[in-house]
């Protein structure tokens, strides 16, 4: 067999631009990169030297799509750092708005993304002809995840209203009001969408179990932080010693780093949620998740887990509107951060893709020392390059090899991730040089 | 000005930056259907793989982010040549934005050094700049993310072969009509609300908190007012420029705003910025 260099050009869905490489000869798969070429914007360093207080305001700009769990991201840390908690009322509202963050980026992912897939479209316009009603009521989903981050953070995209110590106003007992109507409506809809979600059959592709990592919630409820980390294989560990654990490294190939887990490479996202902390789902999210997802699971099935977040998403955002119409006592904002000599704060938490870490240090006159931020596609990068291996060892192996399959297959991994937003239609273009 | 009658060729394109603008596009679904039924969208990154031709003239480009490499240097002004008219889309396009915000402090080689251990990875990485320093640029969005009542203005202006309303006062303004409390003048909190190109109609302010001028400066703002109304209430206006060079490029800061603001030698504005902590 002769060498082949299989390129994927580039990958439109990762927030920014990359591509992949795979190199193949007679003796099996030479190599598999995932190249990232976005721009390097060295936030890390431009953080440094900032005043701390002006730390979500920066960080938030690093992705569009993740911007309210960077803000939330950053304003914990720094709540860390000061030692600070804020009152039950914020953290609701707090929990509001990443789960506006949840249904908007889920649903556009699963109906705009994955789903014309697996129907053999080539993007969601081509989809709607055929599915118009999945596709507006996926868009009206979405749009709804929308309307939750504006009315609790103030915008869409860059919250504004999430500040250390609290939030900067109430959204109104009115507008909250329309936003429980509109997210009752939103579940309804998605609700009438599981039959369809299940018809949605993943290839076989000789995919290895995946190694999945996530946040374990304290308590007896499926949630968006906790202070462990549950990892498959491993005993749970304390957040804090995250750093120990996983290694995060530059490749050359990347402007992002790639990190492992226990010299491992692993998954965050929905599945590793919904596989170490399901057995804790509730009302209809629980039944999903024993109709959706087998025992044995690929990370393909990050498709089915997030319809199952979607609708667990919906459920509590339901309960939230309602409680957080009249009531609970909000924490003040604080205007002024005062830390007293050097701090450090740490923050993990669960955003659409994985889990998401913030790390800060502090001097006394507030100014950052050092930042550190994880993201949860930089962490899944390693994974992918796993799955592409595989993928392309299972291809290899097929008597009848045919371009199109392992271009449409390496096309489904890629977006199973959700790496970042991207397009409705085609995510990569794939060339074989022989 | 533009034909408003034949079906425009636009293409939405994006360099270094949070892809927030195209998002914010992508999300207001009405006007992006509107727009597609107006004009022929043939490339849309965020949205769609399909691209027009690498040389495919264009009516007019819209174009994100700001510029990091050389090689994004040579992508801008290849596109520049092929397209009637450009529009620069939010902040970092406009103003070079987050990306720039430590040009001209931090030699490039000391940040690759820093993030990556090593200097020599990635070599075409360079300061961060807006399109127009660059390129002509026919029309500014500004805004982190743009809002999209003005994006639409400047799309219908255009399509309608008209010259778009050009915004020239600060969030100042939108926070009086707004009849907002002056956060400097009853909190005595830092804002850059005198010296920030109005649009977002005081968005920050009405949240409670000051505005840390996201959408860029004004070009002409009543620099004398401004200092004063600081002065009056106690507040260091080098904060507020410290602000502002977050999201513009320091250099507009440094030739255009600092010699502006009156007695620039009293605020401790008179040194040049390089070494100074940003
Ligand atoms: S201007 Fe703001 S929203 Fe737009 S790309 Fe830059 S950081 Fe993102
Ligand atoms: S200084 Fe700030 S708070 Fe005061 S009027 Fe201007 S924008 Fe509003
Ligand atoms: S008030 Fe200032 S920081 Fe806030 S959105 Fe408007 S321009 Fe941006």
């Amino acid at each position: 067999m002769n060498r082949e260099t299989i390129t994927i050009d580039h990958l439109y869905r990762v927030e920014g631009h990359g591509g992949i490489t795979v190199a193949v000869d007679e003796t099996g798969i030479q190599s598999c990169q995932m190249e990232i070429f976005e721009g390097a914007r060295f936030y890390e360093v431009l953080l440094k030297g900032k005043l701390a207080k002006d730390a979500p305001g920066i960080v938030c700009r690093v992705c569009s799509i993740c911007s309210a769990g960077h803000t939330l991201g950053s304003v914990m840390a720094l709540e860390n750092a000061l030692g600070i908690s804020v009152s039950q009322g914020v953290a609701q509202f707090r929990a509001l708005l990443n789960l506006g963050q949840f249904i908007e980026s889920h649903a556009l992912h699963l109906f705009a993304l994955a789903a014309p897939d697996y129907l053999g479209d080539a993007s969601i316009l081509d989809m709607a002809a055929r599915f118009p009603e999945q596709v507006h009521k996926g868009l009206e989903i979405k749009r709804v995840g929308n309307l939750i981050q504006e009315v609790v953070g103030g915008r869409a995209i860059h919250p504004v209203n999430i500040v250390v110590g609290g939030l900067g106003r109430r959204p109104a007992k009115q507008a909250m009001q329309a936003l429980h109507a509109s997210v009752q409506n939103a579940l309804d809809l998605a609700l009438s969408l599981q039959g369809f979600i299940a018809s949605l059959e993943n290839p076989s592709m000789g995919l290895q179990p995946p190694i999945l990592v996530a946040l374990r919630p304290d308590g007896d409820h499926y949630a968006l932080q906790g202070s462990h980390l549950a990892a498959t294989g491993h005993a749970d560990i304390p957040v804090e010693q995250f750093y120990a654990r996983v290694n995060e490294k530059v490749v050359r190939h990347s402007t992002a780093k790639q990190s492992t887990y226990a010299k491992q490479p692993f998954m965050v996202g929905a599945l590793a949620r919904v596989v170490h902390n399901g057995e804790r789902l509730k009302g209809e999210a629980a039944k999903l998740r024993d109709a959706l997802l087998p025992v044995d699971v690929s990370t393909l099935h990050n498709n089915a887990a997030q319809f199952i977040e979607l609708i667990w998403a919906l459920e509590e955002a339901v309960v939230l509107t309602e409680q957080l119409q009249d009531g609970p006592e909000l924490t003040a904002p604080m205007t002024a951060l005062g830390f007293e000599g050097e701090q450090t704060g740490l923050s993990a938490l669960e955003v659409p893709r994985g889990t998401l870490y913030h790390l800060y240090g502090v001097d006394g006159d507030g100014v950052l020392t050092q930042a550190d931020i994880i993201t949860p596609t930089a962490q899944n990068l390693a994974h992918v390059e796993r799955d592409f291996a595989h993928g392309v060892g299972h291809w290899l192996a097929q008597a009848q090899r045919q371009q199109e399959t392992l271009r449409l297959h390496l096309e489904m991994i890629a977006r199973a991730y959700d790496p970042c937003i991207s397009c409705s239609t085609h995510l990569v273009d794939l060339t074989v040089h022989t | 000005m533009m034909p408003a009658s034949e079906r425009l060729k636009v293409g939405i394109f994006s360099f270094t930056g949070c892809a927030g603008d195209q998002l914010a596009i992508l999300n207001d679904t009405d006007v992006l259907l509107a727009l597609a039924g107006r004009v022929d969208i043939c490339s849309f990154i965020m949205a769609s793989s399909q691209t027009c031709g690498e040389d495919e003239p264009l009516d007019l480009a819209i174009v994100e982010g700001s510029i990091c490499s050389e090689k994004e240097v040579e992508a801008l002004k290849k596109l520049r040549a092929r397209s009637k008219k450009l529009m620069a889309l939010g902040t970092c396009a406009v103003w070079g934005g987050l990306p720039a915000m430590n040009a001209r402090t931090i030699p490039i080689h000391e940040l690759k050094q820093e993030v990556y251990g090593d200097s020599t990875v990635f070599p075409d990485a360079r300061e961060a700049e807006p399109l127009s320093h660059f390129v002509e640029v026919d029309y500014a969005v500004t805004g982190c993310p743009i809002e999209m009542d003005e994006f639409t203005h400047v799309m219908a202006a255009i399509l309608n072969g008209v010259q778009p309303f050009r915004q020239d006062a600060s969030v100042c303004s939108e926070c009086r009509i707004a009849e907002n409390q002056c956060l400097v003048q009853a909190k005595q909190q830092v804002c850059c609300g005198p010296i920030t190109l109005a649009g977002c109609k005081a968005r920050c302010i009405h949240f409670g908190q000051p505005c840390y001028g996201c959408r860029g400066p004004v070009e002409d703002p009543a620099y004398g007012a401004t200092t004063q109304l600081f002065s009056e209430h106690g507040l260091d206006k080098g904060a507020v420029i410290e602000q502002i060079r977050r999201f513009t490029a320091p250099a507009w800061v440094e030739n255009r705003l600092i010699p502006h603001f009156q007695d620039p030698q009293h605020m401790g504005l008179g040194q040049k910025p390089e070494g100074e902590r940003s």
